[in-house]
């Protein structure tokens, strides 16, 4: 028994903020990622040749693509690493219940999720600078290179919904596979690759795996997606804490 | 996005994920080396967001000018509108039109003093499949005039014929050495990324489709080598492709 009195919040807070000053090494690797991936892409995301008459033609397509899917991939990871063990005895700490952890992980990952979502969308912010100073102008093509400050913006806020709902994936994964074993390690890779395999297999027929997916990337509204997405993450939080709470014990 | 697309970025997610679990025992094992430690690593962070910050005003201050464009009215033009299948050059040629003909460019022109009278045209740059169109004139006053001249060339609608380089001619005696007639065009295209496209307005928004394939989206400009020639003159050439306009052979 603590003589001191505390409340949910007070040590919810105390939690994240020392959670967010011990684990700043995972925002490092966010950036490390994007770097890494500049560093293997160049920020290309393809390239187009044509020639003819003594005249070659080579058209170097940029995207930040590759940079949101490795951030994505990322912030999933962190989240199944951040339900582990290893993680969670770190909360021992603390005068604190199981609920208060799983909070404090939540706001960790979400502020993952907002400067992963962020930095993504501004790589190719960044990417255009570069290549305008290194390539100039008159090799850039206009009309694909200006961004409005509406494209940047709703991009960005799209990146930090996809960040928030790869988390909510990645930490409910985390939480099952602390919960019940390593045996789902291998049935969630097994269930995407063997979704993906028979996708391939039936073209045309579309699973419900693949259903649940478009459910996101078919939607064009972003109010509406914004909806979907903060819904489908705040169940995805709720059903990791609620699956984490019947651990009583350390365990 | 369609679904083999979505499909294919979870795969790919998939192969990030495990990229991801070995570089992140690297940059560990990295920052444990260098004693970057954990100040270290924070600076590491704060010093890239500052660096993507400090970009957004130095990328909204870059003016609009000076890149590249389509031309107005290609969305809505006919297959072959900015191409040479409008502008024909060989006819132009025959017809001594060159010069007045919408569509064509003088690329360069050299006039010389022939000593003799037999031309060597060389390519010393190798194979070339140029056409090279002569045309006599009436007197032998030994001047040659060689002009180079072409239609234009476009990349879905943007006209890139002022980045094609002028050919290099250089007289030696009886010999005309033709040069630099490769051209190598590099161009930088954006492509929105995934998620920014799922929620672009198509209607609002200027992005660059991208070309798809098919001959409308590249199309290389016809280039001919036109010369004048006093009459008395013969030519002879290292490759094919002379054209004597008004001669039968």
């Amino acid at each position: 028994m603590s003589l001191t009195e505390t409340n949910l919040l007070s040590v919810t807070k105390r939690q994240y903020l020392y959670k967010i000053k011990s684990h700043m090494g995972i925002f490092n690797n966010l950036a490390a990622a994007q770097l890494i991936v500049l560093l293997l892409t160049s920020g290309r995301s393809g390239m187009m040749g044509s020639g003819g008459d003594g005249l070659d033609l080579k058209v170097l397509y940029y995207s930040s693509s590759w940079v949101t899917i490795a951030t994505l991939g990322a912030l999933f990871y962190v989240s199944i690493i951040f339900a582990g063990q290893v993680y969670r005895n770190q909360d021992f700490a603390f005068v604190a219940n199981r609920l208060s952890s799983n909070l404090s992980n939540i706001g960790f990952l979400l502020t993952a999720a907002v400067l992963g979502g962020i930095t993504a969308s501004l790589y190719g912010v960044l990417l255009r600078v570069i290549l305008f100073y290194t390539r100039g102008s008159s090799n850039i093509i206009g009309e694909s290179f200006f961004l409005t400050p509406q494209d940047l913006l709703s991009g960005m806020a799209a990146a930090v919904l996809y960040g928030i709902l790869c988390s909510a994936l990645g930490y409910l994964i985390g939480i099952l596979i602390n919960q019940h074993g390593k045996i789902f390690l291998l049935l969630i890779p097994a269930l995407f690759i063997g979704t993906w395999y028979l996708q391939v297999v039936h073209m045309g027929e579309v699973s419900i795996f693949t259903k649940l997916i478009l459910f996101f990337v078919r939607e064009n509204s972003l109010a509406i997606f914004t909806f979907k997405a903060l819904v489908t993450g705040a169940v995805l939080f709720a059903t990791s804490i609620m699956i984490s709470n019947r651990t009583e014990v350390r365990s | 996005m369609n679904i083999s697309n979505t499909l294919n970025a979870l795969l790919i997610l998939l192969i990030v994920l495990v990229i991801l679990s070995f570089f992140s025992m690297r940059v560990k094992d990295f920052i444990k080396r260098t004693h970057l430690g954990r100040k270290g690593s924070r600076w590491f962070f704060v010093l890239y967001g500052a660096v993507l910050v400090i970009s957004i005003p130095i990328f909204f201050m870059i003016p609009e000018q000076g890149f590249l464009y389509r031309e107005q009215g290609f969305a809505g033009a006919p297959e072959g509108y900015f191409t040479g299948e409008r502008v024909n050059i060989y006819a132009a040629a025959e017809e001594n039109k060159l010069n007045e003909t919408d569509g064509i460019m003088l690329l360069g022109k050299t006039n010389f003093t022939l000593p003799g009278e037999e031309l060597l045209i060389s390519y010393p740059g190798g194979f070339s499949d140029m056409p090279v169109f002569v045309r006599r004139k009436a007197t032998g006053d030994g001047q040659i005039t060689a002009s180079f001249y072409a239609t234009k060339t476009y990349y879905y609608g943007i006209d890139l014929s002022l980045k094609i380089k002028v050919p290099e001619m250089k007289v030696t005696g009886s010999k005309l050495e033709v040069g630099n007639l490769e051209n190598e065009i590099s161009l930088v295209e954006f492509r929105k990324d995934l998620i920014a496209a799922q929620f672009a307005d198509p209607d609002t928004t200027s992005q660059f489709q991208g070309p798809g394939f098919g001959s409308r989206h590249f199309e290389t400009g016809q280039r001919i080598l036109y010369m004048e020639i006093p009459s008395n003159v013969e030519i002879k050439s290292d490759q094919l492709g002379v054209q004597f306009i008004g001669e039968t052979i």
